[in-house]
């Protein structure tokens, strides 16, 4: 062994160093993909959002003539929920090159993909019985009269 | 079945040395003098400052033994962590002049398809602001280069050892040479 190896050696002997445990590593990488998972799902649920918001609002909107073209825009474009979804999709992107071998992938790759995730992952929301759970019960929160119950799936 | 340790290979030494570190100054001795020669390309540095580098990078390499995958090749693993060790070390010292610490003949490597330009270039007096300009390129071309043609590692270990996509390494390596081209034929102006 060369000196320099000896070195080294004494130096992890004297300081009583040792290799990290196994599941120190494999719970980092679980982490960054929890991550990768969360900021999908989030995303997700902020697209299917802004898409309830931009279809079926504006319809709801559009009959009100005491609002000028200005005030319906704001109220109907989904502008701060496709705000987050960007915001999900670029932390979820920076997780996922942090992954194991994430960094193979560029983020022209990666960001699109994570798009198309998030859209699929909205259809699904939208079209899922979880839609009209969450709307049900916005029905049921929102200070407004009675309603009738036809309203409420 | 290996006649001796050192026919034993690299994945082996490693599940050896997991329980005994004597296994891993085996691995250490394969690997010194070309990790010492890489972090010396790099930084321009002595000796004595890579061996420095050198020792942190084994020893965290010793403690990272767990987390190394046996699908990445072990030597771009380990030159992972030397390049880390190195860019930490250059991040955090101040600027000191660089060392020659790459001879001739490494030089003219370095320039190679460039046959024009080699012959000019041996030429001792002008050597030294080759070196100049070597060392005046950003390190973001740098060390690809030094990975690409004095190292020879192939694209998919630079990617391995640098964590950046294919495409982006090629990139900086057609750059870094224009680049490096470009400072060479203004020096020789």
């Amino acid at each position: 062994m060369t000196p320099f190896a000896e070195k080294t050696l004494d130096r992890i002997r004297q300081e009583r160093l040792a290799p990290l445990p196994s599941w120190l590593f494999r719970s980092i990488q679980f982490g960054w993909w929890a991550g990768v998972g969360s900021m999908l799902v989030l995303a997700g649920v902020c697209t299917a959002i802004a898409f309830h918001i931009a279809f079926e609002l504006r319809w709801n909107l559009l009959g009100r003539n005491d609002l000028g073209w200005a005030a319906i825009f704001f109220l109907s474009a989904p502008l701060v929920w496709l705000f987050f979804v960007l915001v999900f999709i670029l932390l979820g992107s920076y997780a996922f090159r942090h992954t194991r071998n994430g960094y193979r992938h560029t983020l022209l790759v990666i960001i699109p993909l994570f798009i198309l995730a998030s859209l699929l992952l909205a259809f699904v929301l939208e079209y899922s019985p979880f839609d009209a759970i969450v709307e049900n019960f916005f029905l049921r929160a929102a200070p407004l009269q009675d309603l009738p119950e036809s309203l409420i799936q | 079945m290996p006649s001796s340790l050192e026919d034993l290979t690299d994945q082996e030494l490693i599940a050896r040395a997991k329980d005994d570190p004597e296994m891993f100054g085996l691995l250490m001795d394969r690997y010194a003098e070309p990790l010492l020669r890489f972090i010396m390309r790099l930084t321009g540095w002595g000796t004595n400052e890579a061996e420095d580098i050198l020792q942190e990078t084994f020893i965290k390499t010793y403690r990272y033994l767990n987390s190394y995958d046996p699908g990445l090749k072990f030597s771009s693993w380990i030159y992972r962590i030397a390049y880390n060790q190195t860019i930490d070390a250059l991040r955090h010292e101040q600027a000191r002049p660089f060392m020659k610490a790459l001879p001739v003949e490494e030089v003219a490597h370095l320039l190679a398809d460039q046959t024009d330009l080699e012959a000019e270039f041996l030429k001792q007096e002008a050597f030294e602001k080759l070196q100049t300009a070597i060392y005046a390129l950003p390190l973001k071309y740098r060390e690809v280069l030094v990975l690409r043609f004095l190292e020879e590692k192939d694209y998919d270990e630079i990617t391995d050892i640098l964590q950046k996509p294919k495409g982006t390494v090629a990139t900086l390596i057609r750059r870094g040479r224009k680049l490096l081209f470009e400072n060479i034929q203004q020096i020789s102006a």
